[in-house]
């Protein structure tokens, strides 16, 4: 029974292709010293805005650091940034949702008037204020991004919450003698992983997005860091003489954030507990 | 017989908008160990926010104005909030209307039961056995098996006998089968009935059937309470209230049972509505539709007396 489930997540598409990308951004993060040619921060001026070649791949910028180790070494912090952010951001949204939706009245007022004025706000600008008053570091730019966009987790979860609380089967469990907070974690919960995972996979390349934004606007990572967001902020002057610079960084981006969202669409379906029968 | 469940004057309000709906009012009720007690009435009647005041699971705007509820001796309503945990579940089970959604859809049905059964703080391993154990009791074929699939992989009647098996598991000594027939076809109807009887008769389990199928009553209740617009109007044995309806609504009633015998073409209906309970008619609530309506019907509400064979009834039935 096992063999064949594992064949039927296998062979959906969507899983597989999503997950070879999501893999392989990792195994460059992890094996970043391997698979860069040069460390991320060597200067070599001689080398500067070097076409790409066999010894560049993503030819060299304006201090003839190599682009292709700087992008690689970039996933670590695009993992991270974007890793640290969904879990805070799911800790934050799921608990307040599932709160509002439960228990509704008084604490549904309270929590969705928070979260309406956290979604009110442009992100991006809440973020560069955020920034701003913490000074610019990844540190800050993770806390700032995490802090924003956790509503939409609180809306959703919140909503289905609610339908879910009063459905027979959540009736049966009171009636079993479960507690509120079993009821919760064992029957609410597992029954809101779908939206979770989209959501995930929603949130997870809006974060990395973002940095990269911060990053650009040089208020997330600092030069000599290799930032997406930096690199192709530094670029931006040589996009005439050396367009790889920025290029190379902005392909990464659309390739991380279009794996996590295959990713995110296979797993769906896979998690569905319908899927294959 | 001993006395398990006794409810005494029970009353349920509701506070809505537009006032206060008076849902259950001066209901008494007594059911015995070892005995199925039917409870019939038609939608709204109040069957239902009976069945989950015992439990106290009222919805939140739902509140026990008046009356006691005694269970096995002790004050249900006077249980503190950790207490009703562990009575839940333990002291009285509870089967619903529609199977599907009575269970959880991301959870095997298996799974489930072991929820309940760790609910008593005992091994997984023992718990598993005892779910392969309780899904034999309710005839589940195959339940080795069965315990791995979700409730979508089994068909109505299979989800139903899950949901008891559900219910049963840390065999509470009283079932509350709310409609458990409803959603069900015949054949199925037929075989969890005949498991909610064994039941009974293997597990000494007292069962308040809620139902308005008479047909059902006739095949497993010992005794029956009809109800009408929140009040309990008459009670007796089944046979007795079956052969000797005291109640003009009971009696409008076992005419409106469409039979084969009968040769008329047009079902017997009851004319008039339920009264709007926000505002209930001042003496019997009944009245307004009562083909043997009087005086005293609108003024002074009946009490519930006693008649010959322990058969009970509230209606200005003597005066004339």
């Amino acid at each position: 029974m096992k063999k064949s489930r594992m064949k039927k997540v296998f062979s959906n598409k969507y899983f597989v292709v999503g997950l070879l990308i999501s893999l392989s951004i990792i195994i460059c993060a992890i094996f970043a010293d391997v698979i860069a040619l040069h460390p991320y921060d060597e200067i070599n001026l001689i080398n500067k805005l070097q076409k790409p070649s066999m010894t560049y791949y993503f030819g060299t910028d304006m201090y003839g650091r190599c682009v292709f180790s700087r992008v690689i070494y970039g996933t670590r912090i695009v993992l991270q940034v974007g890793f640290i952010v969904t879990a805070i951001q799911l800790l934050i949204g799921v608990t307040l949702g599932l709160l509002s939706g439960y228990y509704g009245g008084s604490v549904r007022r309270i929590i969705s008037f928070i979260t309406d004025i956290t979604w009110s706000m442009p992100s991006i600008v809440m973020s560069l204020a955020i920034v701003t008053i913490l000074g610019p570091s990844l540190t800050n730019v993770v806390i700032a991004i995490a802090l924003v966009g956790w509503a939409q987790y609180t809306k959703i979860i919140s909503a289905k919450a609610q339908t879910l609380k009063n459905l027979p089967f959540i009736d049966a469990a009171r009636v079993l003698g479960e507690s509120d907070f079993n009821i919760i974690t064992k029957y609410i919960l597992p029954n809101t992983i779908n939206q979770i995972i989209i959501l995930v996979t929603l949130t997870l390349p809006t974060a990395v997005l973002s940095t990269s934004s911060l990053g650009f606007l040089g208020l997330g990572a600092q030069p000599p860091a290799p930032d997406w967001g930096v690199i192709l902020a530094e670029g931006i002057k040589f996009l005439r003489p050396a367009p790889w610079i920025s290029i190379a960084p902005g392909l990464s981006l659309l390739f991380v954030v279009l794996g996590f969202n295959i990713l995110g669409e296979g797993l769906k379906e896979i998690l569905d507990p319908k899927y294959g029968s | 017989m001993n006395t398990l469940l006794d409810v005494k004057k029970l009353s349920i309000d509701f506070k809505t908008s537009n006032g206060i709906v008076k849902a259950v009012e001066d209901v008494n009720f007594k059911i015995n160990e070892k005995e199925i007690f039917a409870l019939v009435g038609e939608s709204g009647c109040g069957k239902s926010t009976i069945a989950f005041s015992l439990m106290r699971l009222l919805a939140k705007n739902g509140m026990i104005a008046d009356g006691n509820i005694y269970f096995k001796g002790k004050d249900v309503l006077k249980l503190t909030e950790k207490e009703m945990f562990s009575f839940r579940g333990k002291e009285i089970g509870m089967i619903f209307q529609n199977p599907l959604d009575s269970l959880n859809p991301v959870m095997t049905v298996g799974g489930q039961v072991l929820e309940s059964l760790l609910l008593d703080n005992i091994t997984r391993e023992k718990a598993w056995q005892k779910v392969i154990e309780v899904f034999e009791d309710v005839r589940i074929p195959d339940s080795k098996e069965r315990i791995k699939s979700y409730p979508f992989e089994l068909s109505g009647g299979m989800r139903q006998r899950a949901m008891i098996s559900m219910m049963i598991s840390r065999k509470p000594l009283l079932l509350i089968a709310d409609e458990p027939t409803t959603a069900l076809d015949v054949t199925i109807q037929a075989q969890i009935l005949k498991v909610i009887k064994r039941l009974k008769d293997e597990f000494n389990t007292s069962v308040l059937l809620i139902t308005h199928d008479f047909g059902v009553v006739a095949e497993t209740a010992d005794r029956i309470g009809v109800m009408y617009a929140g009040n309990l109007v008459e009670m007796g044995e089944v046979f007795e209230v079956f052969e000797n309806p005291l109640h003009p609504y009971t009696k409008l009633l076992m005419q409106a049972l469409p039979t084969i015998s009968k040769k008329e073409g047009r079902l017997v209906t009851i004319p008039g509505m339920v009264p709007n309970l926000i505002n209930p008619p001042d003496g019997c609530r009944f009245s307004n539709r009562c083909p043997q309506k009087k005086d005293i019907c609108t003024k002074i509400k009946p009490d519930f007396k006693e008649y010959p064979q322990e058969h009970y009834c509230s209606c200005h039935l003597e005066v004339q």
